[in-house]
């Protein structure tokens, strides 16, 4: 069963993002309120996917990319990220840094889903 | 002999030998034909004993009733009219299923659309009162705009009725300070508080903001009355039209946003010390 890790600090966004990947059948959602906490559930690599806001206090979703990448255990978990309209910068930071794809707000479900789904090669 | 007796002798000579090559030519000529006519007679009796052949075993397979070829033929016609007749029944029913299975995905995706909009609608209900706090309550206010209707430039306002004005209590891609605190009885804040329905100028859409003309004006009631509204100046760039989804949740945030409002202003004005909730079974 799939594992999937949503990091946001707001809780609003979180609940939703969850409420979207809670539809795709068999898959198991792990929430996370920053980065520290993210890597802390990220368990030495039994996730399988991680969606990640970008400004989030603690540790940002740019460094937790970054420190994803360059674990040997967890480098090869898919990222995408959720970021805002006119964070371009951020979003190409992200992108170099290792991201495989993002999520622009305001988010919709079906487009959460899909490329969650893409990532997982779930059909 | 002379020349001329030699050429009288000679017609009689070549009379007779012409006749006698005449006849044996004739008859040579009769007995060649004759031959070619039995020879030919040969042939077509041949031709006659193979077709009531075949005409035997044609019978023999099919009705052996004089005109059964024909029978046949119309049988074939037939069969071939009716297998029409059924492939268009079977194109009209394959269409008839097609329309169907068109209509399912239009509904599919029109109960996945709804599905999406009532989790959203969950979401924001549901985080509105998931707390007292008042820097939270606004905070969640704030996140349902931007996050779930894709609004860029935005303010809450409090109406204030000491001074007869609008406050605002926050304010997001603009300066808490600097968002216009209009008046509670001109512009089209004033016709919202009044009349308790929500303003949309649809002209606005795609434009930048301008803090003079809102985009959106949704009122924040408690009960019947309007304690504030929720101005809307300008959208995200990717956000080109209002959904229904989005004039629901305006009208969630005017049902619920200021009770929640409200709620955690109460709450903080006890400092924290709530009151046993027991209590309140007397007071009901």
């Amino acid at each position: 069963m799939p594992i999937a890790l949503v990091v946001e600090d707001s809780p609003t966004m979180r609940q939703l993002i969850v409420f979207a990947l809670n539809r795709i059948r068999g898959l198991q959602v792990v929430e996370a309120d920053d980065g520290v906490d993210a890597l802390r559930k990220l368990n030495g690599g039994k996730l399988d996917i991680i969606l990640t806001d970008i400004n989030m206090p603690i540790m940002d979703g740019l460094k937790l990319v970054k420190r994803v990448r360059s674990d040997e255990a967890l480098k090869s978990i898919p990222i995408i990220i959720i970021t805002t309209e006119g964070a371009d910068e951020d979003r190409q930071r992200a992108l170099a840094l290792g991201a495989n794809s993002y999520i622009t707000k305001p988010i919709q479900a079906p487009q959460v889903i899909a490329k969650v789904k893409e990532l997982l090669k779930i059909t | 002999m002379s020349k001329t007796d030699e050429k009288a002798g000679l017609p009689e000579l070549d009379l007779a030998a012409s006749k006698k090559e005449f006849i044996e030519t004739f008859f040579k000529r009769g007995a060649e034909f004759t031959e070619e006519l039995m020879r030919e007679n040969e042939k077509l009796r041949y031709r006659v004993v193979q077709l009531e052949e075949e005409r035997r075993i044609l019978v023999a397979r099919g009705d052996p009733t004089p005109g059964s070829e024909g029978r046949t033929l119309r049988e074939l016609v037939a069969r071939i009219e009716s297998l029409e007749s059924e492939r268009a029944a079977l194109n009209k029913r394959f269409e008839g299923v097609a329309r169907e299975s068109h209509d399912f995905s239009t509904r599919y995706h029109e109960i996945e659309r709804e599905n999406n909009n009532l989790a959203n609608l969950y979401v924001a209900a549901y985080q509105l009162h998931s707390t007292m706090d008042l820097r939270e309550v606004t905070q969640i206010i704030l996140e349902i705009l931007l996050n779930f209707v894709g609004a860029k430039t935005f303010a809450i306002q409090l109406v204030d009725d000491e001074r007869g004005r609008l406050r605002t209590l926050a304010a997001e891609g603009v300066d808490k300070q600097r968002a216009p605190e209009g008046g509670i009885a001109d512009g089209p804040q004033a016709k919202v508080i009044a009349t308790g329905k929500p303003f949309i100028d649809e002209t606005r859409l795609g434009a930048r903001a301008d803090l003079e003309r809102p985009l959106v004006v949704a009122p924040l009631r408690i009960r019947d009355r309007v304690v504030g509204v929720i101005v809307v100046w300008d959208l995200l760039v990717q956000k080109t039209a209002l959904a229904e989804v989005d004039h629901e949740l305006f009208n969630l945030l005017g049902a619920h946003a200021a009770s929640a409002l409200q709620g955690a202003k109460l709450y903080s004005e006890l400092n924290g010390n709530s009151p046993a909730l027991w209590r309140a079974a007397d007071m009901v």
